[in-house]
């Protein structure tokens, strides 16, 4: 208990499942059929140049990355039909595999520079406007962002002002540029049609609001019990202003941030190591955790707190088989300076407070898992209607008064009318329908790959499943577009 | 059947399908669109145009595959910005779509109509698929035309249509469920899909004989 009040119980078929071989099998899985996804975009968007590169890329996914599953699978088939778990060399030999696939898909995704790239999704941009307008006193919500796609399999942000500005003193010609603080948010190519892995530009976004008012030396400089002054760079500042950037997605998705996170993460092979620039993935994945248990987010969201739970145990599950076997070690910040992760989210909190910052309400929570249900049906979920539950005794009312001869016209019309305006729907956020996306994505989406590799080969249910993937991607991106029409009305 | 069996929906009768969630019309964003037997619709970001400059005729002799890919290439999918206008000009025809996504129920027909206000300009919002089959789910295509004089200015969120419900209980077939489905779940404006009829195919495979033998 997390001592948010009394929790509600989530019926057996509303859970995620899956087992950690699973889970892993088809994240990857669904990890290449993404990139198939993304050569129907360069085939639509440039036809009929590239048709030559086109056919490389869709042969090494149909030939070979696809087909390297195959091993991993058969394990995993085996260990359900017989109901016993993997042992452990099974599962260390499916784990290597399925590593050996990420990298590999990693890999191809280097070389999708080389084709045409298409123009990123508008509805990219609406999300960024609600990111950026989440920040009303940290002063970046009137720049103007951009999107720019990446080889590299990963997220950033650059300032091209700063960057343009230190390379022209290096070069001795210049020593300051005109104009101001130029947001650039870069994307894995992969991705750029995925909402659901857009949450990650909130982390990126961060990064501009904890620079713009110096929060990772504020932070460091309360854990390290010093004035912030007297903080210096280095990479205990860059790990507290990664986990700030954390921080600033946790509190603007939710659940989703945490998800997308370890969807993007948890197939490394080090999940324990910090790098020089970075805290490890499991600190940030339990400071992310700590938020939301924190603040109760979930508590009264039964499927979205299950989810979150089974996610975070999967990703505990696959560092402790690293640790075991790849030797990994968690070495995360807490290791440094002794700060538990609670006390480090205390403190940035207090920062984010001061900015502010919007965050996403349990209210917000609860429309998603409305929104989730409408997505399973194949429809866009831009806006909801608060329900009423007595909106149909007032309808049956209303219509027998109206075959009353001696009835008031003039109360007739007013009831009327007060019951019309109860079908107006509000807009949901880009926040919650990302958030409704993910609900599908681990009830539905998830749990029907390993149905349908039953019945076909890898390659033949990728097709099927590229589908699937389009048309989540579509229902989302169209239910962002409506949302922003619809605001325009409020 | 009674005449009043076959009646148009009433607004209370409409808003107790919505209610219910028999109808769906998603986002409702004000109650004025709820008329008196009808329900205004409003127009959607995307557009669907056509890329006259690539391509002459479509060839329906060829396998069906290639006439899917053709007709994907003869058209070009436009997706305006909030408060960006599409423009469309004297004579253009383009698709647009709702931006509500619609879901007629079983036992109901639906008829989509232009308003008035924008005819009077010489905007036509549709000129065959005004009928709407029992069971389709999905946004609703406008085939946008300008037949007057000038360009006029769309903007998505504009009510340039609206839907009134017919009861039809009774019928077998509903859409989805046997004939034609070829744009249930449609988002945006799709294009034709003609090729999919059962009668294109018998049509498309007595073109491809008479070739043959001519060859």
């Amino acid at each position: 208990m997390t001592g948010c009040g009394k929790e509600k119980k989530v019926s057996e078929s509303t859970t995620f499942k899956l087992t950690l071989p699973e889970f892993l099998i088809v994240e990857v899985f669904d990890g290449i059929a993404r990139l198939d996804c993304y050569l129907d975009q360069v085939e639509i968007a440039v036809h009929p140049r590239s048709g030559v590169p086109l056919r490389l890329f869709r042969d090494t996914l149909s030939k070979v990355l696809f087909p390297s599953l195959e091993e991993p699978l058969r394990l995993v088939r085996q260990s359900t039909i017989s109901a016993v778990p993997l042992s452990d060399s099974e599962f260390q030999a499916l784990v290597n595999q399925v590593d050996s696939t990420f990298i590999g898909v990693a890999g191809v995704h280097r070389f999708l520079k080389y084709l045409r790239v298409p123009e990123p999704p508008p509805e990219i941009f609406t999300l960024l406007r609600e990111i950026q307008d989440a920040f009303p006193a940290a002063g970046i919500s009137k720049h103007e962002t951009d999107v720019l796609l990446s080889e590299t399999f990963n997220y950033g942000e650059i300032d091209l002002h700063t960057a343009i500005e230190w390379q022209l003193q290096q070069a001795r010609i210049l020593k300051e540029v005109p104009g101001e603080e130029t947001i650039v948010i870069i994307l894995p190519y992969t991705q750029v049609n995925n909402p659901l892995m857009w949450t990650i530009i909130s982390h990126e976004i961060g990064h501009f609001a904890e620079k713009f008012h110096g929060l990772g030396k504020k932070v460091l400089g309360k854990i390290l019990g010093c004035p912030c002054e007297a903080v210096t760079e280095g990479t205990e500042l860059d790990w507290v202003e990664e986990l700030i950037s954390d921080a600033v997605g946790t509190r603007l998705f939710g659940p989703a941030y945490l998800f997308s996170f370890v969807s993007f993460t948890i197939l490394q092979s080090s999940l324990g190591r910090p790098s020089v620039s970075h805290p490890s993935e499991l600190s940030r994945v339990r400071l992310a955790f700590e938020e939301l248990k924190r603040t109760c987010l979930t508590d009264a969201v039964p499927i979205a707190k299950s989810v979150t739970t089974k996610i975070v145990d999967l990703f505990e599950e696959k560092f402790r088989f690293n640790e075991k076997y790849l030797g990994d070690k968690h070495l995360g910040p807490s290791a440094i300076h002794n700060a538990s992760i609670a006390e480090v989210m205390n403190l940035i909190t207090q920062e984010l407070e001061n900015l502010k910052m919007s965050k996403l309400s349990t209210e917000s929570l609860k429309r998603s898992e409305t929104l989730a249900h409408a997505l399973a049906n194949g429809q866009p979920v831009s806006a909801l209607r608060n329900e009423r539950t007595n909106l149909q005794p007032r309808i049956d009312a209303l219509r027998e008064s109206l075959d009353r001869p001696a009835t008031d016209k003039q109360e007739v019309a007013k009831a009327f009318f007060e019951i019309r305006n109860c079908m107006v729907e509000d807009p949901s956020t880009c926040t919650e329908i990302i958030n409704a996306g993910y609900i599908h994505r681990y009830q539905q989406v998830l749990p029907q790959i390993l149905d349908g590799l039953a019945g076909s080969s890898l390659a033949e249910y990728g097709g099927y499943h590229k589908k699937s993937i389009a048309q989540v991607d579509r229902l989302l991106k169209v239910s962002l577009q409506a949302t922003e029409i619809h605001k325009l009305f409020l | 059947m009674l005449a009043s069996e076959r009646s148009i929906l009433t607004d209370i009768e409409i808003i107790s399908r919505l209610v219910d969630r028999s109808i769906v019309i998603t986002p409702l964003i004000a109650a004025e669109q709820i008329g008196s037997t009808s329900v205004d619709l409003r127009l959607g970001p995307e557009f669907n145009i056509l890329r006259r400059a690539y391509y002459g005729h479509l060839d329906f002799s060829r396998d069906r595959e290639q006439i899917e890919q053709d007709v994907r290439r003869y058209s070009e999918r436009i997706q305006v910005k909030a408060l960006e206008p599409f423009i469309i000009h004297p004579g253009e025809f383009a698709l647009g779509a709702t931006l509500e996504f619609i879901a007629v129920p079983t036992d109901l027909t639906a008829y989509l109509e232009g308003r008035s206000t924008w005819g009077r300009l010489g905007l036509q919002v549709h000129s065959t698929a005004s009928f709407v089959d029992p069971g389709f789910q999905g946004n609703l295509v406008f085939e946008l035309q300008n037949v007057g004089k000038v360009p006029i200015e769309l903007y998505a969120g504009l009510r340039v249509a609206q839907i009134s419900f017919n009861r039809s209980s009774g019928s077998v077939q509903t859409y989805g469920a046997g004939r034609n489905q070829h744009y249930k779940g449609q988002l945006g404006p799709e294009g034709s899909k003609f090729y999919l009829d059962k009668d294109f195919e018998r049509i498309n495979e007595r073109l491809k004989e008479r070739n043959r033998t001519k060859s």
